[in-house]
């Protein structure tokens, strides 16, 4: 279950988003749209996307393929699995120090 | 359905990105807005990302011209709020190429099949190939040198321009058009073509004759005929408008000099036959148009002043006139950049006549021998230039000589 944010709501980076849809296989940008909603419920609009693949593209992170009917599908390339890699592992340490400060806190003691 | 002032808004966005990021990211975003569900805020967001790619070093022509388009994008953006009620009575949208070219005249204009690609020629051999999904908003996607005719295949994925030659370009992706193959040198006298409805042959006019190319393949182009035995290297006999049958068994190509057509038999693609020449009118300038109707039995002729002829082709050796049409005068007379232009409705039933790109007429062709007058619309004059009807008859597109635009009207 997910709540529905919109990109002014977001916490995630674009670029993530955008790279984990694309780990697990190529897609062009709508499907990467509907495919973030998914898994991430954030509903990213089309600037957003495009500004996210074009950086990504020139820092060789994702690499297009052949236009299929006015379409072109992207995939990640190893650097952007390995960058997509040491964002998830930060992520990880910054949630859990996040959910370890937003626990209910004690009584302080005086 | 209509598109939305939403859609129509973000469409536009879309056009203030700069040229670079356009050129490479236009046809796909496009593309993903035709699918997605577009609101206010994809509007906004498409905005600021133009804004800020605008900004980007990567995607600047020139560190001198930065203020002055981040100035002109403000200005658009205020421009575009204060006149949202009015930017969609507008009829034409021309981009800013401002700085890059002369601006010499437009000489050449092909539409695809399915009337969302347009490549246009000006100068001495700049091709210009855009997006008119929406019409209002043409979006030029990709620009090469090449030549001034041009021909682009149905299906879209073929471009053939004469220039010092004719060469063939692989548009599948029209954001990054490849040059695929040049035909043999002696092409460089050709001044008509047109690709077979099925897309896989390229008939290339000349004066007397005609040059058959299979081009399933672009990249490795086929003769299909023998090279002409003496090639007419005059260019006064320039020869106008071509077009295929609907089934592809003819080709009618009119010639220069005057109002005439000849329908060739390509029943055997290998030797063209010239079958018959019909004269259809006498009116000067010779600029008239032909439209084959989409069950190919009927050919429509027209003269600049608007002197309209539906023939019955059934027997192609032996073309009779099936009925005959004057609409008068067209208003200022005629001169050399002016032309009058043809197309059938898709069901045929309709036929779109435009005179001189001020006026448009259209026609009720259901009974073949029996026209009747259905409207006429006086638009606002483009200015000389090229123009052509989309295959469907249901847009005019216009590049004016003088200035690297394109305008798009619907009709």
């Amino acid at each position: 279950m997910h709540t529905k944010f919109d990109e002014s709501g977001r916490f995630a980076d674009p670029s993530v988003l955008i790279l984990t849809s694309l780990a697990e296989s190529p897609k062009h940008g709508y499907a990467i749209m509907t495919d973030v909603a998914e898994f991430s419920g954030v509903a990213m609009e089309p600037g957003t996307l495009y500004g996210a693949l074009a950086r990504l593209e020139r820092q060789g992170w994702i690499t297009p393929m052949a236009t299929e009917v006015r379409r072109r599908p992207y995939q990640i390339t190893a650097a952007g699995r390995s960058v997509l890699a040491q964002q998830l592992q930060s992520m990880r340490e910054i949630a859990r120090v996040g959910q370890a400060r937003t626990r209910p806190a004690r009584p302080a003691s005086a | 359905m209509n598109p939305t002032w939403a859609e129509r808004l973000a469409r536009r966005m879309v056009g203030w990105y700069p040229r670079r990021w356009r050129e490479r990211y236009a046809e796909e975003i496009l593309e993903v807005l035709d699918q997605h569900q577009v609101s206010v805020r994809t509007v906004v967001n498409l905005a600021a990302n133009a804004a800020a790619t605008r900004l980007d070093p990567a995607y600047r022509p020139a560190t001198s011209a930065t203020l002055r388009r981040f100035l002109r994008t403000g200005a658009a953006l205020l421009a575009t709020v204060a006149a949202m009620p009015a930017a969609f009575v507008g009829v034409q949208l021309a981009f800013g190429e401002e700085t890059e070219f002369g601006m010499t005249g437009a000489h050449g204009l092909a539409v695809s099949g399915d009337g969302r690609l347009v490549a246009t020629s000006s100068g001495a051999s700049r091709v210009r190939l855009w997006n008119i999904t929406d019409p209002r908003h043409p979006m030029l996607l990709s620009h090469f040198d090449a030549g001034t005719t041009l021909a682009v295949s149905p299906d879209a994925h073929t471009l053939a321009v004469i220039g010092k030659r004719v060469t063939l370009w692989n548009i599948t992706d029209p954001t990054r058009p490849a040059r695929a193959a040049a035909l043999p040198e002696y092409t460089r006298h050709a001044s008509a073509m047109a690709f077979a409805p099925d897309s896989r042959s390229l008939a290339v006019g000349y004066h007397g004759g005609v040059l058959v190319y299979d081009v399933t393949d672009p990249a490795r182009p086929r003769s299909l005929t023998p090279p002409p035995r003496q090639p007419a290297d005059d260019s006064s006999h320039d020869i106008g408008p071509s077009q295929f049958s609907p089934d592809g068994r003819l080709l009618a190509i009119k010639s220069g000099g005057s109002d005439q057509v000849t329908l060739w038999s390509l029943a055997d693609r290998s030797a063209p036959r010239s079958l018959t020449t019909v004269v259809f009118g006498h009116d000067e300038p010779p600029f008239g148009d032909l439209a084959f109707s989409p069950d190919g039995a009927t050919l429509a002729t027209a003269t600049v002043h608007g002197h309209l002829t539906l023939w019955n082709v059934t027997d192609p050796a032996s073309p009779t006139v099936a009925s005959s049409m004057d609409d008068g005068p067209v208003g200022p007379a005629p001169d050399a950049t002016v032309g009058s232009v043809l197309a059938f409705s898709l069901d045929g039933r309709t036929l779109s006549s435009v005179l001189g790109s001020v006026r448009s007429v259209r026609w009720d062709v259901t009974d073949r021998t029996r026209c009747r007058h259905v409207d006429d619309l006086t638009r606002a004059d483009a200015g000389p230039g090229s123009f052509m009807l989309t295959p469907d008859g249901r847009a005019l597109v216009s590049a004016a000589h003088g200035a690297d635009t394109l305008h798009v009207w619907t009709l």
